[in-house]
């Protein structure tokens, strides 16, 4: 029933382009929006690679601290200027790892995206030719 | 004295907040608000008005009292908080903000075309709200008697009034300056006690913070207890007591207190050599923890398995904060997808930035001020600690500073829930409007404070990582499938949030039940985000390839929508 009857969009707010987005007035010429569908496909795949390999860059380096101690349960009495090891990686040190990784993937994205944008610039430049 | 400078913080904090929320008159969150703020908000304001309504009672208060109490792995807590927001950047911020929903709700109907799968979120986010909204109030009672010493049932429905009173009357709504402000009090309110402390009494002996065993005094110690304890002692000890101990009273007469456990009088004083063992308070002890300075968490009397529990609670903070019915709005102030990022970068900094603190308070508690092991409150140690550690009237200003920003930080996370979870109601349950907005406000209000009421002895960090918990198994893989995956469908998904979330709502009414305490069913019920989390992801594939036919038919445009580079979408306009 429901699958059947498109639920209706309440308060989902669609800027005008969005809008003719939707309603396939892209830019781009008509022939071009399945060339268009195509770039975009490969663009996700590009960000959904980018952003797992940071997530997973990230989960090592973070969440591996108690397997290592875990396996290694001297690492627990470690100090670092007279501070357990624990305080100083979970308390402070976490953080500037978390945030590199944070600006490394808002910079790769950005580059993706505009990689993908010359792209489209390209086809367009030769839709316009003809 | 002292007390008169804590009412005061509290009460300006109070009247700020109210003050400046009432300036806005229409009632929370409708597009137009919203629609405003796009194209008024830069990225650093509205960074700061996120993390002002993320950083709720339990980041300021919790946090603290749990590396204090449990140990240094009660910090992963804060480390779960912060790389919430990390995996929430990199997985959903910039095309969730492209799709332009303002509700989990909204961008479920939306990308799946479903208005069952519409309704069965919301009435998941109202669960998640709840379960938000109890650390709150629970931290409100908490600080109240601490600072006024007023009971804490008092505290909660003084919270409960305000705050449901104030967003029904349509104050308090989703105003970014008044959430950014907060968070610059929050920040203030809980850098500079620790800066000050940690400049005054962080200086000398580390040895409470590397023993594997009880904590020690360091140096001759008076204790005096302010109501009845029960005190666990490990070691004989040597007090002089003044007051009731064990029903005999004594008048500044020597003792040795055996092993076991002693009831101590209201008002008694208790003086302790240096080097003595601390006593803890039996409410505190826990039955059997890791050693302090390790990085685990663990659950019930046998504490087993605690890398697991560890891992358990390290996936529901990391993939949690996704699924926060709160924090999604926010991201429609942003401009574009692009700023999106940019924005929750910086949340990302003014987090980090913030959650050092708790952690200094939580070791310098149990460094400088181990008493509070006989007479604190797992919740109530930054409270306490100011005017312990620096007597006079600068502690008393740090401690009513400290107090104006567990304040703050009540008032506003569940001002943003209590909008959400009302909004919800109204808008997707109900008719909708004003009217019924207004009375959602106060039945919700109510309801959270009649539970608040039943959880006073659960610790806000644990509360708010059974939020995590569950939104971490139902909302973050609908959401990472709906915007990477052109395969989900909405029978998908509803088998999914159904199975995942329930089941870890069922996991968590079970530990509240009590009814695991040990072995690894204690661990899978008390962190259950472990199994849940996998199997929601699992559920939603299996279930949507199975129903490949439900797929919308517009998928490749909404999915063009959420992926497309701002800079194309706006060449189009």
């Amino acid at each position: 029933m429901d699958g059947e009857q498109p639920a209706p969009i309440r308060s989902v707010a669609w800027g005008p382009a969005q809008t003719s987005l939707l309603n396939g007035q892209v830019g781009v010429s008509q022939p071009d929006r399945d060339y268009l569908q195509i770039l975009v496909r490969s663009l996700i795949r590009a960000q959904l690679g980018l952003s797992l390999v940071c997530l997973a860059f990230a989960l090592a380096v973070t969440a591996s601290f108690p397997i290592l101690c875990a396996v290694l349960p001297s690492v627990i009495g470690v100090k670092v200027l007279g501070l357990p090891l624990t305080l100083v990686t979970l308390g402070v040190g976490v953080f500037p790892v978390i945030l590199l990784i944070g600006a490394f993937y808002v910079r790769q994205a950005a580059r993706l995206e505009r990689q993908f944008t010359q792209l489209v610039d390209r086809a367009d430049g030769a839709a316009g030719d003809d | 004295m002292t007390e008169w400078v804590g009412i005061a913080a509290i009460t300006v904090v109070m009247f700020l907040t109210i003050g400046v929320g009432a300036r806005g008159v229409r009632i929370a969150r409708t597009p137009a608000d919203f629609m405003v703020a796009a194209r008024a908000v830069s990225s650093p304001v509205n960074a700061a008005a996120i993390s002002g309504e993320y950083l709720s009672a339990a980041s300021f208060l919790g946090i603290a009292g749990l590396v204090f109490v449990q140990g240094l792995g009660s910090l992963w807590y804060s480390v779960g908080y912060a790389a919430g927001y990390l995996v929430l950047l990199l997985l959903v911020a910039a095309p969730l903000r492209r799709f332009g929903a303002y509700t989990i709700p909204d961008f479920a109907g939306g990308r799946l075309q479903s208005a069952r799968l519409r309704q069965g979120s919301t009435v998941l986010v109202l669960i998640i709200g709840w379960f938000y909204l109890l650390p709150q109030m629970d931290g409100a009672g908490l600080t109240l008697q601490v600072v006024l010493g007023i009971p804490y049932w008092i505290g909660v429905v003084l919270l409960g009034v305000v705050v449901s009173g104030n967003i029904a009357m349509g104050g308090m709504k989703g105003i970014t300056f008044v959430q950014a402000f907060q968070y610059w009090l929050k920040i203030c309110a809980i850098g500079i006690p620790a800066l000050a402390l940690l400049a005054y009494a962080g200086h000398g002996s580390t040895a409470n913070l590397t023993s594997s065993g009880a904590p020690t005094f360091g140096h001759p110690t008076a204790v005096t207890v302010p109501q009845a304890v029960k005190l666990v002692v490990k070691r004989p000890t040597d007090v002089v007591a003044t007051g009731v101990v064990d029903g005999h009273a004594d008048a500044g007469r020597h003792l040795v207190l055996e092993p076991g456990t002693h009831s101590i009088g209201r008002g008694s004083v208790l003086k302790f050599r240096a080097g003595a063992t601390v006593p803890v308070r039996i409410l505190l002890v826990q039955p059997s923890s890791p050693a302090w300075n390790s990085p685990f968490v663990s659950v019930g009397p046998d504490g087993a398995h605690p890398l697991a529990a560890t891992y358990g609670l390290i996936i529901a903070t990391f993939f949690g904060a996704i699924g926060l019915p709160h924090i999604l709005v926010r991201f429609y102030t942003n401009r574009d997808g692009t700023s999106a990022r940019r924005t929750t970068l910086i949340v990302l900094l003014l987090l980090s930035f913030f959650y050092i603190f708790p952690a200094i308070l939580g070791v310098l508690g149990r460094l400088r001020a181990p008493q509070l092991y006989l007479t604190g409150n797992t919740d109530g140690i930054v409270l306490a600690l100011p005017a312990l550690l620096m007597p006079g009237p600068v502690g008393a200003a740090l401690a009513a500073l400290v107090a104006a920003g567990a304040c703050a930080a009540f008032l506003s996370t569940s001002s943003g829930l209590l909008v959400s979870v009302a909004g919800a109601f109204s808008h997707d349950l109900l008719r909708g409007g004003v009217r019924s907005f207004r009375w959602c406000a106060l039945g919700a209000g109510a309801v959270a404070m009649l539970a608040a009421l039943l959880v006073e002895n659960f610790s806000a960090s644990l509360l708010v990582g059974w939020a995590f918990a569950i939104a971490a198994s139902s909302f973050c893989p609908l959401l990472v499938l709906g915007i990477w995956w052109r395969g989900l469908t909405w029978r998908g998904a509803m088998a999914g949030v159904l199975i995942g979330g329930g089941g870890c709502c069922a996991a968590i009414a079970a530990t509240m039940l009590g009814l695991a305490r040990t072995g690894w069913a204690a661990v899978l019920l008390g962190y259950p985000a472990m199994w849940t989390v996998p199997l929601a992801f699992a559920v939603m594939i299996l279930g949507s390839l199975a129903s490949r036919r439900d797929r919308p038919a517009d998928v490749d445009q909404i999915m063009l929508r959420m992926h497309l580079p701002d800079t194309l979408l706006k060449r189009t306009r």
